[in-house]
């Protein structure tokens, strides 16, 4: 048992390497930060030689006299209030995007995985709109950037639940083209997508928290889609 | 040999264990700056040493896991087009793998570096121990936990309905 598990962990890491990036002009790019960081460590050094120089010239025959307005007073330094830090707003997807088809994913191969299949394996499968998303999933202390926990408002369950919301596990979202004729980037999800989702996994390594599954397990929502996978899913 | 023919011959293979580590396009690549970085820093050092790959690696994994320790920021990932045409064989398999991906991803660090430097790198566990600074029976023991909890955690399962 053990020998089939190595062997598939080979298999999948093997899979995962043939997604690198390419490696370009690697080596170019490293000697040219290693010698801008050498030029700005020599230039911060000697900034602060010629400050210090400045300042015993400048000051160094000078005696301080009180203002005679602000003497027994705490003189506070007029630094503007921090603004309170604002967390960024998940991207929303572009109004003009026209997005529909299977869900990108960074790592999977991603051949379109019809809704028979879907049918006959999924143990849950819902219309959700997404109502927020942790674009690092958390556990054990950890952070996985491969991964997010998303949470939805279900429109309508196929198969596996019966609530108003729904979270799972997904891979995390990509930077895509809205279209083909586009100049716009955006997330492939953020809050506010409507996806069809589906899984075969009820509970992952962490929170039990169900695994979306990619390829055409989850798509973008469309009508067509949505009552094919009624029809197959929930059999209505 | 030169700091950019070694980054010519071994870059890729480091861009790629830098990749699996880390799942993330541009971690891996900043990953591997990093230690490409140091070594450029370090290169008669490298150069010198009686395994190179082994000197660059272990900095690569060190700056790996410090990145979890450290909980930097989330680089954005790359796009990738679907590839159309399947068949359920293969709609099994990527799925199965699917699942895996998202349990090694709930391994802790160290546990999931073992696994890859084990089954991507082929390092045995006294190689494996020496890059990240434990003993062997450590990491025997670590990899064996970290394999049972796949096992717990359904690969078995999943591997088994793709047949």
């Amino acid at each position: 048992m053990t020998e089939q598990i190595e062997r598939h962990l080979r298999d999948v890491f093997s899979q995962e390497a043939e997604r690198a990036p390419a490696v370009g002009s690697l080596a170019v790019t490293v000697v040219k930060r290693v010698r801008r960081r050498r030029r700005l460590r020599l230039a911060g050094t000697t900034s602060v030689a010629v400050a210090a120089v400045v300042a015993v010239a400048v000051f160094g025959g000078l005696s301080l006299r009180p203002d005679p307005g602000t003497s027994g007073r705490n003189i506070e330094a007029l630094v503007p209030a921090a603004s309170p830090s604002r967390l960024s707003a998940p991207g929303t997807p572009s109004r003009s995007s026209d997005r529909s088809g299977v869900l990108p994913d960074a790592a999977a191969d991603c051949p379109t995985i019809d809704v028979a299949w879907v049918a006959a394996r999924a143990k849950f499968a819902f219309d959700g709109t997404i109502s927020a998303v942790v674009p690092q999933a958390v556990t054990s202390g950890h952070v996985v950037p491969s991964h997010a926990t998303v949470t939805f408002t279900v429109n309508e369950w196929f198969r596996g639940g019966s609530g108003h919301t729904a979270t799972v596990t997904m891979s995390s979202p990509v930077e895509r083209r809205d279209s083909e004729d586009s100049d716009e980037w955006g997330p492939s999800y953020a809050v506010g997508t409507r996806l069809l989702v589906s899984g075969t996994a009820l509970s992952g390594s962490w929170g039990n928290t169900p695994l979306a599954g990619v390829c055409g397990l989850t798509r973008y929502h469309d009508q067509q889609t949505a009552a094919a996978w009624r029809e197959a899913i929930s059999g209505r | 040999m030169t700091f950019e023919e070694y980054v010519a011959q071994r870059g890729q293979a480091l861009l790629r264990l830098a990749y699996v580590l880390a799942g993330d396009s541009h971690l891996a690549e900043d990953l591997a700056q990093t230690a490409l970085m140091d070594a450029y820093r370090h290169w008669r050092k490298v150069e010198a040493a009686d395994d190179q790959d082994a000197y660059v690696r272990r900095i690569l994994v060190n700056a790996h896991l410090s990145w979890y320790r450290r909980r930097s920021s989330r680089e954005r990932p790359t796009e990738v087009q679907p590839v159309p045409g399947v068949e359920a064989d293969l709609a099994d398999a990527v799925v199965a793998r699917d699942q895996t991906r998202q349990l090694l991803a709930g391994l802790a660090p160290k546990a999931r570096t073992m696994l890859v430097l084990r089954y991507y790198a082929d390092l045995d566990d006294a190689a494996i121990a020496k890059l990240m600074g434990l003993s062997p029976s450590t990491v025997r023991a670590s990899a064996s936990r970290a394999l049972a909890a796949l096992r717990d955690g359904g690969v078995q399962g999943a591997m088994e309905e793709t047949r």
